[in-house]
């Protein structure tokens, strides 16, 4: 790197590329945003993922363990069988998505129904 | 090694490039809400005071057009999640006995308007309800083909049946609901509990027993008491009462408190739902308004909300579907919406019935010495506003129909005209959503529901809940 480089301006476009870069082509990021043990508000500065993937994968692993959950699962005598099965998953303090716990809401909220 | 020698203005020019190009690039690029989606009192903490106002004595009270606000970026980033949405949601394969037929993502607002994704704890803002498309729906170049079943039709119609029940699950999840009907003798009630009673005590969380189960029994004898006046309640109107609701919570010594979103304790849920009707002749529609009691109250909210322009939806595909309110009762019978979580939190669930609505000339009704109560706890900012703005309020101190230990609140008084233009304001504010859900294609999947949940205004205008906020209403709309 030398003055040439400076003077030439190539380094403020660099600079702008990199702006330009951050806004991920235009679409705006999503937080993950929440009240932490403290009630403090609490941003999680993750890149979202436009294309579903991580989501998608959560998805899947979550019908697949919900299918398993319930392969052994053995109902009420009697007419009543279990028809639907609600999960809610969250995005816990360390950032990574798992089942809802009792406090607050789920992040997301799957319904699953027994196919007939 | 050769100097690099700058001139003064280079100098300038490159020290102003290094400071701020980094703040630039690492700046966050969040989408926020309007301010003027939040209650106004939230809006003097932002420092963003309403610009415009309406002739109103006392306070300000802004009820401008969201459309005339920049909201690019928060198009922009409700765009990305139903995008990011809709791409996962069709990732998904069907096989197996079970099969995914509802997701609900829940936006949250921080207390600058940021939006995002809910996490951990804290209030959300909006819920976005997605179903699968029946498969006549799903355009011919995005057809899964093999993937997609002949039961995909059937499934979508369990699927909007199951959505019936939205009104009763969005907001926690207790650990027995115990369905309650009009007219319940002693024995029936006790009957009607005892499954509850003994799930909670299993749970080893209770440890007084007879305490517990003596304040249930009251519970529930004062909520079959409240489902009487209720039930008799249908008025030739375009809304009506389709349920009731009370959310509990149990303590160790077995004391019935408020529900509140923090902590693990025993959750316990009333409900009504009703069952019968409406017009047939076990149910008449009465022609009168009623003067006092509970049922003036229900008759004001479902004529505000059938007064209420619903004309923000027109032409959206989305209509109201339901609004709850949380309210309180006092031990004179008076009943109130709640802003607190001081009191133990009833539901009242308004239904959009599917009549149309009268022109809006003919709804032009003027209410002038009407008012409509809001409870909140003693708080002292809220005080300061309330006098600002020349606010009536009165303090009182009751305990709630006996269902819990006198406590101080405040009583705020709304001018009925005010709470219906909050109403219309919602309405406007659910069309934004809305419009973000109809702009983005979605394939296999479709949100078939926007739930909006609001903070109610010591003015009467609705805002979106914060994070930090204490919903009291929440209004649904669904797709036709």
């Amino acid at each position: 790197m030398n003055f040439s480089f400076f003077q030439s301006g190539k380094f403020f476009l660099v600079c702008i590329s990199f702006v330009i870069a951050s806004c991920e082509d235009g679409v705006f990021k999503v937080p993950f945003i929440g009240l932490n043990s403290k009630n403090e508000e609490v941003t999680a500065d993750l890149p979202f993922d436009p294309q579903g993937q991580k989501l998608g994968r959560m998805i899947k692993n979550m019908h697949t363990s919900t299918e398993e959950a319930l392969a052994d699962h053995k109902g009420p005598a009697g007419p009543w069988t279990l028809d639907r099965v609600d999960v809610g998953l969250q995005i816990a303090a360390s950032f990574k998505v798992g089942p809802w716990g009792a406090k607050g809401e789920p992040s997301f909220r799957l319904s699953f129904k027994r196919r007939k | 090694m050769r100097l690099i020698l700058l001139s003064k203005t280079q100098t300038k020019f490159l020290s102003l490039t290094l400071w701020v190009m980094p703040q630039l690039a690492f700046s966050t690029n969040y989408a926020k809400i309007p301010a003027d989606w939040f209650i106004p009192e939230r809006q003097e903490e932002l420092r963003q005071p309403p610009t415009h106002e309406v002739s109103s004595p006392g306070f300000v009270l802004d009820t401008r057009d969201t459309s005339d606000h920049d909201t690019t970026s928060l198009e922009r980033a409700i765009g990305t999640v139903l995008e990011s949405n809709s791409a996962a949601l069709d990732r998904v394969e069907e096989k197996g006995k079970w099969q995914l037929t509802n997701m609900r993502t829940s936006l949250a607002i921080g207390s600058s308007g940021t939006v995002g994704i809910l996490m951990l704890e804290g209030e959300s803002a909006v819920h976005l309800n997605w179903r699968r498309r029946p498969k006549e729906q799903v355009p011919e170049s995005t057809n899964l083909g093999s993937n997609r079943t002949s039961t995909d039709v059937a499934n979508t119609t369990m699927t909007a049946a199951s959505e019936n029940d939205t009104k009763n699950e969005a907001e926690g999840e207790p650990l027995e609901t115990i369905n309650m009907r009009a007219g319940m003798a002693e024995e029936d009630i006790l009957r009607a509990i005892e499954p509850s009673v003994r799930s909670s005590l299993a749970t080893g969380r209770i440890h007084n027993e007879k305490n517990f189960r003596e304040n249930l029994s009251r519970t529930a004898k004062v909520f079959s008491e409240l489902i009487q006046d209720i039930d008799d309640s249908v008025y030739d109107l375009n809304w009506y009462v389709s349920g009731f609701r009370l959310d509990l919570i149990v303590s160790a010594s077995g004391a019935v408190l408020p529900w509140m979103k923090v902590g693990g304790d025993v959750r316990l849920r009333f409900i009504w739902d009703r069952i019968k009707r409406i017009g047939s002749a076990a149910h008449p529609v009465s022609q009168t308004p009623p003067k006092s009691g509970m049922k003036k109250f229900i008759y004001r909210i479902a004529e505000d909300l059938s007064l209420a322009s619903e004309d923000a939806l027109e032409g959206s595909g989305f209509r109201p579907d339901f609004m709850r309110v949380g309210v309180g009762f006092s031990v004179d019978g008076n009943i109130y919406v709640v802003k607190s979580g001081l009191e133990a939190t009833f539901s009242l669930f308004f239904t959009r019935s599917k009549k149309p609505l009268k022109p809006r000339h003919e709804r032009a009704i003027d209410h002038k010495d009407e008012y409509i109560e809001l409870a909140s706890g003693e708080l002292e900012n809220e005080l300061a506003y309330a006098r600002r703005h020349k606010i009536n309020y009165e303090k009182v101190d009751d305990n709630g129909r006996g269902l819990y230990q006198p406590i101080h609140r405040v009583m705020y008084k709304i001018k009925r005209s005010h709470f219906r233009k909050g109403l219309e304001k919602s309405f406007r504010i659910a069309r934004f959503f809305i419009n973000q859900v109809n702009r983005h294609s979605q394939k296999h999947w479709e949100v078939s529901r926007v739930e909006t949940i609001c903070e109610m205004s010591l003015t009467g205008i609705f805002g979106l809940s914060p994070l930090t906020g204490i919903a009291t209403t929440r209004l649904d709309f669904v797709k036709d």
